[in-house]
């Protein structure tokens, strides 16, 4: 086996390290802009807008109809900077940022998981 | 509705490596994922290169001065010396014909559209904070401070502005700190050769931030690098079925970890590529012949 066969062969993979380097990709994934601000689709985020709107319409039941045509509020941004949100755009923005970084996470674990040598990359 | 004009902006000259070349890989990647036009500053050696496909406008500015940096081999201890064009960097202020730029490395190469998003803020002034190492050896803790009780370190490669008094300022104070380098370097206690950009944008944008650790604008993740010791590979491609189905590119790379060699992938991370010897004519052609 020439030097240069040998190196490859013996090229290993290191998946925690690896998977390391892919949970930084989602931190990129999660970022997405509204009305001039930055946002980061976390846990808390989704959950502070999610507290902020009607109890009634998060079970359904159509919610508090003047309130949801005035339904601006200002949060902070990830610059702590004001920023105006409609909070149910903000929210489905949010909901959809988190789960696309999500799924792609999970289908990129899912491929890494797989991969037992280096040669396989 | 925002009319501002909006692009991306490279600095190449060659010496040692084809620093032009790289930037039209660069270029191509940039403009793939966010849809910006790419502006090249070079000599007239660089504007008069061939096969530039990907850039929209080519300012023509000589590289003032020498800095000569040394360049570490891939594998062991070997290092090169060589000349390192990157004193006329703070020009960009004055250079940039948009409202709106994305200052960029040209070997910082785009794999997903991330940056793209830092258009629509009000951003004033941004830049990378912190660095993450892909051979996962912590290599960049050391950078975390000018010197060990210094400022905070920030990075230089990608840098994002708008035309402000606020950018204006941190880019006339680090051509200031660049004309009196020997001085800054004693004062914030760190070497005074070669002149880095990291260390001038450090100290410009803590003045200017009112001698205040200012960590309200950065961009909110790291800057996934290769140090120099983690060479390239190849260029893969990996289907995405994630939102738009699509496949997407990225890089497979080595590294040691206590002499054993591992191998690993860029997992389609925008990134920062220290090892300059990566970007062979056959890596090139691979991005550019997927992307095209």
């Amino acid at each position: 086996m020439t030097e240069k066969l040998s190196k490859i062969a013996d090229a290993k993979f290191n998946f925690n390290a690896t998977k390391v380097g892919l949970l930084e990709k989602i931190e990129q994934n999660l970022v997405f802009t509204y009305n001039g601000g930055l946002f980061k689709s976390t846990p808390e985020l989704m959950a502070t807008v999610r507290s902020l709107l009607p109890i009634s319409s998060q079970v359904g039941q159509g919610g508090d109809r003047a309130w949801r045509k005035d339904h601006k509020m200002v949060l902070l941004d990830w610059y702590q900077n004001p920023i105006e949100v409609d909070l149910w755009e903000l929210h489905k923005k949010i909901n959809e940022t988190h789960q696309y970084a999500l799924n792609s996470y999970m289908e990129e674990y899912s491929k890494l998981k797989k991969v037992r040598n280096g040669q396989q990359l | 509705m925002d009319n501002s004009s909006k692009g991306i902006i490279l600095f190449a000259y060659n010496s040692g490596f084809d620093y032009v070349s790289i930037a039209n890989v660069s270029a191509m990647l940039a403009k793939h994922y966010t849809g910006l036009p790419v502006t090249l500053i070079t000599d007239v050696f660089g504007a008069l290169m061939a096969n530039l496909d990907y850039i929209d406008n080519i300012i023509d500015c000589d590289a003032p001065g020498n800095n000569e940096r040394i360049f570490r081999g891939t594998h062991d201890e070997t290092t090169k010396k060589m000349n390192w064009k990157n004193l006329n960097r703070a020009a960009v202020y004055e250079l940039s014909p948009y409202d709106k730029t994305l200052l960029i490395d040209v070997d910082y190469l785009m794999f997903n559209a991330t940056m793209a998003s830092i258009f629509e803020t009000d951003i004033e002034f941004s830049c990378h904070n912190t660095a993450f190492d892909l051979s996962f050896k912590q290599s960049f803790d050391v950078d975390q401070r000018l010197n060990e009780h210094g400022i905070p370190m920030l990075w230089a490669t990608v840098i994002y502005f708008k035309k402000c008094e606020r950018a204006k300022a941190i880019f006339e104070m680090m051509d200031e700190i660049k004309v009196n380098y020997s001085y800054y370097a004693k004062a914030y206690g760190f070497k005074e050769k070669p002149f880095r950009n990291d260390f001038a944008l450090s100290i410009a944008h803590h003045a200017i931030s009112g001698y205040d650790a200012d960590q309200s604008y950065f961009f909110p993740f790291k800057l996934m690098s290769l140090p120099p010791t983690a060479p390239v590979i190849k260029f893969n491609t990996a289907a995405q079925l994630v939102g738009n189905p699509t496949f997407i590119g990225e890089l497979v790379y080595e590294y040691r970890d206590n002499g054993t060699l591992y191998r690993s992938s860029s997992q389609s991370n925008n990134i920062h590529i220290m090892n300059k010897d990566s970007f062979t004519e056959t890596l090139c052609k691979d991005i550019a012949d997927y992307y095209e």
